[in-house]
């Protein structure tokens, strides 16, 4: 079997893979990474969102050989540190979409500049929720911001 | 299990009219941290090493005849174990012929294409048409007769998890990891396949990406077929559905027709008449009804028919109030029709029919904090934005149903919370581990809940918002009954008489003074302690209270009148459920409530083409729901009211939002559109109608 | 299944590109992935095809501004252009236009080059850049780089003039002083929308109007008769004065899925009058 070499949560990873694979079905088949959901196949619903190179995408839609050499973060990687305003929000509730949510929300807290050009709910308008309406996950996201901008001693 | 490096409370939700009301304002979901850190495992995460996979073989169209399967072929693609056909009719796009067992979901998807089935497709019925309905007489002692057919499509119930089983077989047991609403019920037939006494097995769901009420259907064909090839290879056996099967053949909420030829005087008085409702049900042999009229309302004397109408698509199934947001939408809207036609508002008519005090008060509460007095009169507006406001109710009764439950508390000082049934979004685990540690006084922290496992006490299944209305009695109960004869076993310990002990804050009291803390008690009990409670009339009797679950609901919108496009402002969603246990969650479940029901109104709807009956949009690319940017900011009250008690909450908020939105859209461009969902392309049509 | 089904070629320069593509036509170039794997495990007989991966071709990334033209390299992703500066002061439309494509995690990975390959009728991407006077630059091995202006590159639904061996390397943009940029897509959801109606409007002194509709024709189309009575007569008294005009540009909006054609020849025409108030 082909392999690709690439960074995976933060450490190298050689991964073994067929060309028809799917990011996805690398990380949750092959690799056991089973944070990242499959909800729908098609990139609507961002349940197997991961971040590639600090951007998120949809690993439904990225064939695995293009995440050579890439940085891949899935939401196990994620701090769990940084995680608690999405808990306090009531972010979650069957939490089935919830890890997509975690991966765009790190994303969005990584590169706080993007509230200047875009609302929350634009920037999570790629993670679909059956269950909570949004407003604690928006919330969450939110929340995380001002946390970050306080602990930088900016102004809120 | 909460970790304790993440709180279990904090700060309150900024919604300051529901502080205070809840027995916990500020706990977190307990299974938060499993969730946010993807550490949570679903039945469709579990992939057992030896694993069989599985899938159905289906039908491509509306209704066709299998004339040939090249079974020889696909049984020799490389890694397929078998192929079976069980039929060659199917009736429905996506009902299954037969299946496939095979070493993985590749060789799956190979022998699937291999089969090379050449259908016969015939004719198929694809929606419920245009019943005549009988003509009746015009209701006595009315001035006028309003006339309507008003028709919502048929909504999928579009869990983010899809519907399936992964079993680990063990030789001779098993452990069934099923996406379920009912631990208990999906054993049934279980043990039959398996060829294994239910003692030998368990239904294990810890985690359920959502199901509303699409997951209360036993074993499920999903199990049931896994479970044969489990038992067959004496192998661990996977089967989930995926993105296109969920919608064609795990259920749906049934499409709806509702005529009503009804009656009014001069002052909005309605004075009855005829209402006659059908309901779409697909292949399956009922389930369609509509609740129409809703008995929130006085309507007069209304004769009630209903038929369900079969047509080539997969069955219904219970789907979060079932029967009545299509009711309601049909309801609401007819008597904003009232209220135009005879010059009278909406909130004023709703005043006067409402049976319910308790409601009228919350119309009062909701068009103060909606902003009702900025409302036009329907169809007075000329702009390009049409602003529109529109009002919905609800109610919801408590069922009983069986709970047992089981406290225990350990000698390391935690308390386990154990109930078998499951956690499917809602906050059970939470709300349970609340209403334990509240009714033994610990803290939050030391509890911990055990949930989802029929090996644990045995609950009901999660349908018609019963879970944590009936559980929550066993538990009561049982934690009476535990601090009951822990505090004896704590006093034969301190020489006191146990009647004289009580826990407070996780200390044991004598009066004022405090004569252990919590972890000094539990050290000296030396071995757990339990207490089980069930719900019973006893149960009932003592703790249940009294009231039932209702609430309204009122929209903010705009419509843009050269698109059509619907433009939602605001939402405020006032809803009772009794004694509210933990405020997070239940501000949740109305916002999630109210979501579904206006992606009901806006987006859903699952089209069959009219000549091969297939489904067009089976993906969640054209099938839409809802998402972030579609959201209005939605506001939930939680309402005490005179109500005691735990009262059902997963229902009602979806019951009144489509209605409340299609009122808001009828007060905005003046003529209703009786059609959900209210799409552009009809929103415009009653632009123009109205202006003929 | 031959020897070479399902194979990846991935190259690391254009030049190998190019020979590969010359060494085998079938080959199906890929950029973003966010159209051809939409259901992917589903579709079996396109796992036997043979493809290019573009996404690691760094030639292919970037983009320039020159005090003429603005090139963007055919790897630019609608991510790039939406958080690039230089157009949210200058472009905006293909801002507006970049940020209807999708989510963000569409908007990472699709390009605009895919968007003119794709071909879509559909296609958000596409009408902005028509609406800009985009060329499209092609390469292949054996005859070097050709152009064709996007307006002329669809020939009919789904064909266009990109031959087996050619590549899209770069979309040109003529660089103006616009007065009026304007992008409207109307879906029935605020994102991950497919366009229903999509319109893109442009106007500048040196050029006059430039109009293009996606959803309404079986191609993305540049509304030509449409240009020139705006150039002509200014805007009119009401939008049913568009109608002749549209007309003879072709617009023939189907009932779809998506939509209704009376809602699509209703809704564009007011779309396109109510831009210009």
């Amino acid at each position: 079997m082909p392999q690709i070499q690439l960074t995976l949560n933060g450490s190298p990873a050689t991964v073994d893979y067929e060309p028809h694979h799917r990011l996805l079905d690398t990380l949750r088949y092959g690799l056991a990474l089973t944070g990242t959901k499959e909800g729908c196949g098609e990139g609507e619903c961002g349940a197997c969102t991961v971040l590639i190179d600090g951007r998120p995408a949809n690993s439904c839609l990225v064939p695995t050989y293009q995440a050579r050499g890439c940085d891949v973060r899935t939401v196990e990687s994620i701090p769990a540190e940084t995680l608690r305003p999405l808990l306090e929000s009531g972010a979650t509730q069957c939490g089935a979409c919830t890890p997509g949510v975690v991966v765009t929300s790190a994303w969005v807290r990584s590169n706080p500049e993007l509230i200047e050009t875009h609302t929350l709910r634009q920037l999570m308008a790629g993670n679909l929720c059956r269950c909570t309406g949004y407003d604690g996950i928006i919330d969450g996201v939110q929340q995380g911001l001002d946390m970050d901008a306080e602990s930088r001693g900016a102004k809120p | 299990m909460a970790d304790r490096t993440m709180p279990s409370r904090s700060p309150l939700p900024n919604r300051p009219m529901n502080d205070g009301i809840a027995m916990s304002d500020d706990a977190n979901r307990l299974d938060g941290v499993a969730k946010v850190t993807g550490s949570a495992k679903y039945g469709r995460d579990v992939m057992p090493k030896n694993g069989v996979f599985v899938s159905f073989i289906r039908c491509p169209w509306g209704h066709a005849q299998a004339r040939s399967i090249d079974e020889e072929a696909a049984s020799a693609v490389a890694g397929v174990l078998e192929v079976e056909i069980t039929g060659r009719e199917g009736r429905y796009h996506g009902e299954p012929i037969g299946h496939i067992a095979a070493e993985s979901l590749a060789a799956l998807r190979r022998a699937r294409s291999a089969l090379n089935i050449e259908w016969d497709p015939e004719d198929a019925d694809t929606e419920i048409g245009s019943p005549e309905a009988s003509h009746d007489d015009d209701p006595d002692g009315a001035d006028h007769v309003l006339e309507a057919v008003y028709t919502t499509p048929v909504q999928t119930h579009s869990s983010l998890e899809t519907h399936g089983t992964s079993i680990d077989h063990m030789g001779d047991r098993a452990i069934i990891y099923a996406s379920t609403q009912g631990t208990f019920s999906a054993r049934e037939g279980m043990d039959r396949v398996l060829g294994m006494p239910q003692s030998r097995f368990k239904v294990v769901c810890e985690f359920v990406g959502g199901g509303f009420g699409s997951k209360l259907n036993g074993a499920g064909k999903e199990g049931l077929t896994a479970g044969r090839i489990a038992a067959k290879y004496g192998r661990p056996a996977w089967l989930f559905c995926d993105r296109a099967e969920e919608h064609l053949d795990t259920g749906n909420r049934p499409s709806s027709r509702t005529h009503v030829r009804i009656g009014y005087r001069d002052d909005g008085t309605i004075v009855g008449g005829s209402v006659r409702t059908w309901g779409g049900v697909g292949v399956a042999g009922g389930g369609g009804g509509v609740v129409m009229p809703s008995n929130r309302y006085d309507l007069g004397r209304i004769r009630k028919q209903h038929a369900d109408v079969r047509f080539n698509g997969g069955g219904p199934r219970a789907f979060r109030a079932p029967g009545h947001p299509q009711g309601a939408f049909a309801e609401e809207l007819m008597i904003d029709e009232v209220a135009t036609a005879t010059g009278r508002d909406p909130l004023e008519l709703r005043m006067k029919l409402d049976r319910e005090d308790e409601r009228r008060s919350m119309y009062e509460l909701g068009a103060r904090l909606i902003g009702w007095k900025r409302r036009q009169p329907t169809g007075t507006q000329a702009s390009v934005l049409r602003r529109g406001f529109g009002i919905g109710s609800t109610s919801w009764n408590r069922f009983p149903a069986r709970a047992d439950a089981e406290v225990v508390i350990h000698p390391d000082a935690s308390v386990e919370v154990r109930t078998g049934s499951q956690d499917i979004g809602t906050g059970q685990r939470t709300a349970m581990a609340i209403v334990v540690a509240r009714q033994l006084g610990v803290p939050l922290d030391v509890v911990h809940v055990s949930i989802g496992d029929s090996s644990l006490p045995a609950g009901p299944a999660s349908g018609g918002s019963v879970t944590a209305t009936n559980t929550s009695l066993a538990m009561l109960e049982a934690a009476d009954n535990l601090k009951e004869t822990f505090l004896e076993r704590i006093a034969a310990q301190l020489g006191v008489v146990a009647g004289a002990l009580k826990i407070r804050e996780g200390d044991i009291m004598q009066d004022d003074r405090r004569m252990m803390t919590w972890q000094e008690a539990c050290a000296a009990l030396g071995s757990a302690v339990s207490g089980r409670g069930s719900r019973s009339r006893r149960s009932d009797r003592q703790y249940s209270g009294s009231g039932h679950s209702m609430g309204v609901q009122f929209v903010d919108l705009e419509v843009d009148s050269e698109t059509g496009v619907i433009h939602l402002n605001r939402i405020v969603a006032i809803q009772s459920c009794g004694r509210v246990i933990c405020r997070k969650t239940a501000e949740s479940q109305i916002i999630g409530g109210v979501i579904q029901g206006l992606s009901f109104a806006l987006f859903e709807d699952k089209l069959l083409d009219r000549n091969t009956g297939a489904m067009v949009n089976p993906n969640l690319e054209f099938y839409r729901i809802a998402g972030p940017a579609d959201m209005p900011k939605i506001e939930p009250v939680l309402w005490e009211g005179n109500q005691t008690g735990i009262r059902p909450l997963g229902e009602p908020p979806t019951i009144p939002t489509a209605g409340a939105i299609a009122c808001a859209v009828f007060n905005a461009v003046g003529s209703p559109v009786r059609d959900l969902p209210l799409r552009p392309d009809r929103v415009l049509d009653a632009i123009e109608g109205g202006r003929s | 299944m031959n020897a070479d089904a399902g194979t990846i070629a991935m190259p690391d320069t254009i030049d190998e590109a190019l020979d590969a593509m010359a060494a085998n036509p079938d080959l199906i170039p890929v950029a973003g992935a966010t159209d051809l794997f939409v259901h992917w495990p589903e579709h079996l007989e396109a796992h036997e095809r043979s493809y290019l991966d573009l996404s690691h071709l760094h030639e292919l990334r970037g983009i320039t501004f020159t005090e003429e033209t603005i090139t963007l390299g055919a790897g630019t992703s609608y991510w790039d252009v939406i958080r690039d500066p230089r157009f949210r002061d200058e472009l905006p439309i293909l801002v507006n236009a970049a940020r209807t494509v999708g989510a963000v995690q569409i908007q990472t990975r699709g390009t605009w080059a895919g968007n003119i390959a794709n071909a879509s009728p559909a296609a958000d991407g596409v009408p902005a850049l028509m609406a800009c006077d985009a060329t499209v630059h092609l390469a292949s091995a054996a005859r070097g780089e050709t152009t064709v202006p996007l307006a002329d590159f669809y020939l009919g639904y789904k064909q266009m003039r990109r031959e087996p061996d050619e590549l899209i390397t770069r979309i040109t943009l003529p660089r103006r002083a616009y007065d009026f940029q304007y992008f409207e897509k109307v879906g029935a959801r605020n994102a991950q929308t497919i366009a229903k109606v999509g319109v893109s409007m442009t106007h500048a002194a040196e050029s006059g109007w430039r109009i293009a509709a996606a959803s309404v024709a079986p191609v993305t189309l540049r509304c030509r008769n449409l240009e020139a009575q705006l150039d002509d007569e200014g805007r009119p008294a009401s939008p049913d004065d568009f109608e002749s005009a549209l007309q003879a540009d072709g617009v023939a909006p189907i009932d779809d899925i998506r939509s209704t054609a009376a809602y699509r020849s209703k809704v564009i025409a007011c779309i396109i009058w109510h831009a210009l108030a």
